[in-house]
C-alpha cells in the first residue's frame, strides 16, 4: 500500500444499503502536500484513484490493478486545510466474465461530492 | 534544445512529486515528455509504477506543455494545474523499474483555462497506455 497510513488512515468500514463504504482521514502533514504544491497543499487527483484501489484491495484481500477507467471526474479540490474526513463508497462492484472487477465509487464529505469514478480493476 | 530545460522551471510540482524528467518535444498542439522509472519513485510498488503514478506522469506532461507556453511564449509564470477528468483510460501494462517511458499528448480542445488532450504512453515502440485528460489551470505558482 503506497498511501494507506501515509496520506490517509481508515477510520471505519461499513455497509450502506448493501454497498461497502469507508470513512478515511487524510493527514495534512503528509510530506507530499509540500510538493503539491509549495504553499498550496492540494490532494493530487491521482492519489484519490490510488486510495480507491487500496480500499478495494483492503475489502477483497487481494492485489488489484487499475486497467481501465470510463471516467474519473474531479468535481471539487480536496484541500487538507479544509477537509480531512472523507467517505469513499462503492455503489457498484461487478465481476466480469474475464475475472476483472467493474466498480463505481464516490468520494464525498456530507453533501459535498469530490470525485466520481467508473473503472475496471484486475 | 527542449531536453536541456530544467523540468522544475516548467512544473509547479516539486520533488518527490515530479513525474517527468525531460520535455522532449513541444508544439502548441503536441508535446512529448520522458520519465525513467526509478525505485525511489513515490508510486513504485513491486518493481512497477502504479497506475496512479502513470496518470500523474501524463498529467505532468500536460503541465510541462502549459509551463513551456506560459514561461517561454507568454513570458509569465508557471501556474498550478489540476486534473478535471480522466476519460477512456486504457492501461495495457504498467512500466517497470528501469524502463524509459515516453508520453505524447495531442491537444483536442482548449477553452480558456481548460485543456482537453489525448495521450499515448510508450516504452520503446510499445504502446502501454492511452487516455483522455481534462486539465484545468489555476493561479500562478508561488515558486
Amino acid at each position: 500500500m503506497i498511501l494507506q497510513d501515509n496520506l490517509y488512515t481508515i477510520l471505519s468500514q461499513q455497509e450502506e444499503e448493501g454497498h461497502p463504504a469507508f470513512c478515511v482521514r487524510i493527514h495534512p502533514e503528509w510530506p507530499i502536500y509540500k510538493a503539491h504544491f509549495p504553499g498550496h497543499p492540494i490532494t493530487p487527483g491521482v492519489c484519490i484513484v490510488q486510495m480507491v484501489q487500496e480500499l478495494l484491495q483492503h475489502l477483497l484481500h487481494r492485489e488489484l490493478c487499475l486497467c481501465q477507467a470510463k471516467n474519473v471526474k474531479y468535481l471539487s479540490i480536496i484541500s487538507p486545510e479544509e477537509v480531512t474526513d472523507l467517505t469513499v463508497s462503492f455503489s457498484k462492484m461487478e465481476t466480469q466474465p474475464d475475472g476483472s472487477l467493474k466498480v463505481q465509487a464516490q468520494v464525498a464529505n456530507g453533501e459535498t461530492l469530490y470525485t466520481k469514478l467508473s473503472a475496471t480493476f484486475k | 534544445m527542449f531536453r536541456e530545460i530544467d523540468i522544475l522551471e516548467l512544473l509547479p510540482q516539486r520533488p518527490p512529486f515530479v513525474m517527468v524528467d525531460h520535455l522532449v518535444d513541444y508544439s502548441e498542439t503536441q508535446t512529448t515528455c520522458e520519465l525513467t522509472i526509478r525505485p525511489d519513485n513515490v508510486f513504485c510498488e513491486n518493481g512497477e509504477l502504479a497506475a496512479s503514478g502513470l496518470i500523474e506522469h501524463i498529467a505532468q506532461t500536460c503541465a510541462a506543455r502549459l509551463g513551456y507556453y506560459n514561461k517561454y511564449i507568454l513570458k509569465t509564470g508557471v501556474r498550478l494545474g489540476f486534473i478535471g477528468e480522466v476519460k477512456n483510460l486504457n492501461i495495457l501494462r504498467l512500466p517497470r523499474e528501469g524502463e524509459l517511458v515516453e508520453t505524447t499528448i495531442v491537444v483536442e480542445q482548449e477553452i480558456f483555462d481548460v485543456t482537453l488532450v489525448r495521450a499515448e504512453v510508450r516504452v520503446g515502440g510499445e504502446v502501454i497506455a492511452t487516455t483522455g485528460l481534462k486539465i484545468a489551470q489555476g493561479e500562478q505558482s508561488s515558486e
